[in-house]
């Protein structure tokens, strides 16, 4: 009696245990197979955002918490730096281009999941164009001593934009 | 003479069975709607209901998952183990989502990113364990197929009405994978934000139940008339 | 010590797991009409969700990710958490047949609980450590029984109350909960 109820519990066990093996044997191949793309594809969006902010961008290298863009010959055109901050209600991230001089040249929103029509100005140009050629002091928000017009209605956003934004100049090089 | 056989018995099982498929689809739309009836599935209903887009988006890879899980598990039920069913179908649900998940994250990335931590919870979506429990696992895989589809459709459709509500209201205009449909300078902004899901949602609910108290009263009075003439 | 603040009140309030995020959404309104029930679930719900916080934050850092094996998360994480219930139900049979049974079928129902399964994803996106996993896990356990004693309040009113037919049991607990909604949506700026 007790063998048979242990055959039984053994097999079930043994079905699921089999159930799983196939599941992640599947799941290795669909993901080998798979991973290609999504590097790829993650390597695309990544370029492209980083090209608008250096138009002619040939290459680019990852250094500690920065990006150096280089442009023909590998000249040097810029730095960019990713950061993120915690917006209304989700998490901004944000890649803040440099040029050799600490000035900020642009920005580009790479995600953010912020409130469809207000908090999501932040990736309208007439946002982002505010950023630009700023020096540390003058990036910042008008309310915070700098040049720059919070998005009406969206206060949380626009300050979490800030945040990221500064926090990109502490990681710069030298 | 097997062949004819064989060809008599589908032509046979097209003829009752044809009209069982139908309904079986539409019961997923309306009677038996996941979101409106059932109450299944609420909360990616809620939270990816503020845009058409992303309505779509989750529907679609949902509706990917159900009709996997649903065909396999009708396939393989004789293999599964009464006492171990959740925890099989479990796993196999799971690894349908990864799979929708790792497609996405390759192909569409951006809505794989504004979807978020919704696109592996389909594997708590009550509706595809549902389905699975009730139907795919008793039944064979033509059966399971279409209720899976049905049921899965429903579930898109009421995502996509809720959306449109919410992104028409919210930002006055509707957009679709990119392209602006329409647009105003209406702009309810709590309808794209939580509260207005909730309310979307209750006033559907409340509307639906409107609708069929209208219909049962139509019903009953139509079977008291027919009473009162045949007990004369 | 300042980052764990920041998840505990982010958890319980600005982003209530249930009013804010959606997590959580049918026991939230299937539970939620008694209060005594609202206690229990509430309670229930955040020991797994402690319990599946810590585990799947080690079973993911410590091995699947030096693995290579991240894609096998979904699976992994579900598991754990299916037999995490599993042994909870086990633990209060034993325990006490009374809460055992006046919880009935809506404690094997946590495992499909978005919420849980959930803020284990969230402690992996959002890089918490274990700590932070962990503080998380409670927090959203207890934000999660907040909404839910709200709800069954001003549900167990309703409940007398003359609401209008097509209005009456699910619909206006929608209506009512987009209301609470709305008051935490006031605490945005809590955390500056």
């Amino acid at each position: 009696m007790i063998k048979d109820i242990m055959n039984k519990d053994i097999k079930q066990i043994m079905s699921l245990c089999v159930i799983f093996l196939v599941a992640s044997l599947v799941l290795y191949g669909v993901y080998t197979l798979t991973k290609p793309k999504i590097d790829e594809t993650n390597n695309a969006v990544f370029n492209d955002k980083l090209s608008r902010l250096y138009p002619g961008l040939e290459s680019s290298e990852h250094i500690d918490n920065y990006f150096v863009a280089y442009g023909p010959a590998k000249s040097i055109m810029g730095y960019a730096v990713e950061t993120s901050s915690y917006g209304y209600q989700s998490d901004i991230h944000l890649l803040v281009g440099f040029d050799q001089d600490k000035t900020l040249t642009a920005v580009v929103v790479l995600s953010q999941m912020e409130t469809p029509g207000i908090g999501t100005k932040i990736e309208e140009d007439s946002f982002l164009n505010l950023w630009n050629y700023k020096k540390k002091d003058a990036a910042k928000l008008k309310q915070n001593g700098g040049d720059v017009d919070a998005i009406t209605g969206a206060t949380v956003s626009s300050k979490a934009f800030e945040a990221a934004v500064q926090e990109a100049f502490t990681n710069l090089p030298n | 003479m097997a062949n004819e056989q064989a060809k008599g018995k589908r032509r046979q099982v097209k003829g009752p069975n044809r009209v069982n498929y139908t309904n079986l689809f539409f019961d997923g739309f309306w009677k038996q709607n996941p979101i409106f009836v059932l109450l299944l599935g609420l909360c990616p209903t809620l939270a990816v209901t503020n845009t058409i887009d992303n309505a779509v988006g989750l529907g679609v890879a949902t509706l990917f998952v159900m009709i996997c899980s649903s065909l396999l598990i009708s396939l393989i039920r004789k293999w599964i183990y009464d006492e171990v069913r959740i925890p099989s179908f479990i796993v196999i649900i799971a690894t349908f989502v990864t799979v929708a998940s790792l497609l996405m994250e390759a192909y569409t990335p951006g809505l794989f990113l504004t979807l978020g931590i919704f696109i592996p919870l389909i594997v708590v979506n009550c509706i595809v364990l549902g389905r699975v429990l009730s139907v795919a696992y008793h039944t064979g895989p033509g059966i399971a197929l279409v209720d899976a589809v049905g049921t899965g459709f429903g579930f898109t459709l009421g995502l996509v009405v809720i959306g449109a509500i919410r992104e028409l209201l919210g930002t006055g205009g509707i957009s679709l994978f990119g392209n602006q449909l329409f647009a105003s300078n209406l702009s309810v902004g709590i309808m794209v934000l939580p509260p207005g899901a909730l309310i979307t949602v209750g006033l559907l609910i409340a509307g639906k139940n409107y609708l069929d108290d209208l219909k049962t009263e139509k019903n009953s009075k139509q079977k008291h008339t027919a009473q009162g003439v045949s007990e004369q | 010590m300042n980052d764990l603040l920041v998840i505990m009140f982010s958890a319980l309030f600005v982003n209530n797991i249930v009013l804010m995020q959606f997590l959580g959404m049918c026991p939230f309104i299937g539970v939620s009409r008694k209060t005594n029930a609202a206690l229990g679930m509430g309670f229930a719900v955040m020991f797994v969700m402690a319990l599946a916080s810590v585990f799947t934050w080690a079973i993911f850092r410590l091995m699947l990710e030096p693995m290579g094996i991240e894609f096998l998360r979904i699976v992994v994480f579900i598991f754990v958490i299916a037999s995490l219930v599993q042994l909870v139900e086990l633990f209060i049979k034993a325990k006490s047949e009374k809460l055992y049974k006046s919880l009935g079928i809506y404690l094997p129902l946590i495992t499909t609980n978005c919420a849980v399964l959930g803020v284990a994803f969230l402690n992996i996106n959002k890089d918490y450590s274990f700590l932070g996993s962990l503080v998380h896990g409670i927090s959203a356990g207890v934000g999660f029984m907040l909404a839910l004693l709200l709800m069954s309040g001003i549900r167990e009113k309703l409940d007398v109350d003359n609401v209008p037919k097509p209005f009456r049991g699910i619909p206006i607990a929608f209506i009512v909960a987009a209301f609470m909604s709305m008051a935490f949506m006031g605490f945005a700026s809590l955390l500056g």
